[in-house]
């Protein structure tokens, strides 16, 4: 299996990844479907080569405490592929602004009674996917009138 | 929630004061490059974070027209999507984007798609010493060579919360390091510093960097604006903290 394949399929089996791709209404025009399919491409050996060069870099200038203990893992999750990155949830690069995640409302439930937790994340689930399809947010629709 | 997206849209649109130098939101589309969430408005893809990007250029424009500045030198770059705002904006600016490796790897990969154009190879620039620059192009360089950067014009240097994740000595030395080739900065941070580094969170910092931090780190510099940073959506905050948009130019001798 190819790396980013393996990548993409260890995160979404711990249901991290959800692709836009899949989630929104194809646009009207086929360059805008062009346009859609666009993937970053992998360079692991022009990741190798930063890091070399960084590495023998003065001391002041290494990942501070903030970024030490992170980057070893972001280095892992680079490794296994770009593809779809943008549209990872829970992804470590989204702690340099690398990602536009779909939306995750509710991820932050606590206290969830023994036995429901796979009925609740399916809840969530659904209602993350409800929103990424473009459903509102805000309780103004048509049954709403401002006057 | 489109809905929420396109509310952020019209703050972005109402905040610009006809006839100034910042170019209107309605100019701006970025890249589907590794499927962003987004929305489109008269056919251009726009994202959440491109709202926020988009605050934090109209925020330095109200000050400086983009147009007249030579580089925009950004240390800790992370995705390089502030760039492609900016890049998209004025094309016309050279960029120098500085980071760790990991974070520069996504920016220089992203922006080979986002604007193809536009990017001058990491490989090719790796020679040390002074970087030779393209006028107009993006570069991508190791945060290391901050040291080697001179004769960069007119610059503008930008730092978005990464002199943040560092201590307050390594602030003072990149301080020095870019007041050398900086005509002006814009420093978007949480002025009360971030979370300290704890047995339960190792991923803080040792001494958090507060305002008065700053100011000891540009001493040739006065800030001319300061203002609660806007993401489109909310205000950025940071615990108990808050973001702040700063705008400082150079002292006049």
């Amino acid at each position: 299996m190819p790396r980013e394949s393996q990548g993409s399929s260890h995160l979404a089996d711990q249901g991290l990844v959800f692709v836009t791709n899949d989630t929104q209404g194809d646009p009207a025009g086929s360059e805008a479907r062009r346009e859609r399919a666009l993937q970053v491409e992998d360079d692991l050996d022009l990741l190798d080569l930063m890091l070399a060069d960084h590495a023998v870099a003065p001391e002041r200038f290494q990942p501070t405490s903030y970024w030490r203990h992170r980057i070893g893992e972001i280095v892992a999750e680079l490794r296994t592929g770009l593809h779809d990155f943008q549209a990872r949830v829970g992804s470590l690069l989204e702690t340099f602004g690398a990602c536009d995640p779909p939306p995750t409302m509710m991820t932050n439930i606590v206290n969830i009674p023994p036995g429901d937790e796979r009925a609740v994340a399916e809840t969530v689930r659904m209602l993350n996917a409800y929103l990424a399809s473009g459903a509102p947010a805000l309780r103004m629709g048509s049954r709403w009138r401002i006057y | 929630m489109e809905d929420l997206l396109r509310t952020g849209y019209l703050l972005c649109t109402h905040l610009v004061p006809e006839n100034s130098s910042i170019v209107p939101i309605s100019r701006l589309a970025v890249s589907r490059a590794g499927s962003p969430y987004g929305f489109e408005v008269d056919g251009r893809f726009l994202t959440q974070s491109a709202l926020a990007y988009y605050l934090r250029y109209a925020f330095v424009a109200s000050h400086l027209d983009l147009d007249h500045v030579d580089t925009i030198v950004e240390l800790g770059s992370g995705g390089g999507k502030q760039v492609e705002v900016l890049k998209r904006l004025h094309p016309k600016v050279t960029f120098v984007l500085l980071d760790l490796p990991a974070q520069l790897y996504v920016a220089e990969r992203y922006l080979h798609v986002a604007l193809p154009r536009d990017v001058v190879p990491y490989r090719a620039m790796r020679e040390p010493g002074p970087p030779s620059l393209i006028p107009g192009k993006i570069h991508f360089l190791s945060n290391a060579r901050i040291a080697d950067l001179a004769d960069t014009g007119r610059t503008l240097f930008w730092n978005a919360a990464s002199f943040g994740e560092m201590e307050p000595d390594v602030v003072e030395q990149y301080g020095a390091d870019a007041s050398r080739f900086s005509d002006w900065l814009f420093l978007h941070q949480c002025f009360d510093g971030k979370e300290r580094n704890s047995a339960e969170d190792l991923g803080g910092v040792l001494d958090p960097v507060r305002f008065a931090h700053y100011v000891r780190a540009f001493p040739d510099f006065r800030m001319l604006d300061k203002r609660p940073a806007h993401t489109g959506l909310a205000y950025l905050r940071e615990g108990d903290g808050r973001y702040h948009d700063t705008f400082w130019a150079r002292r006049a001798p």
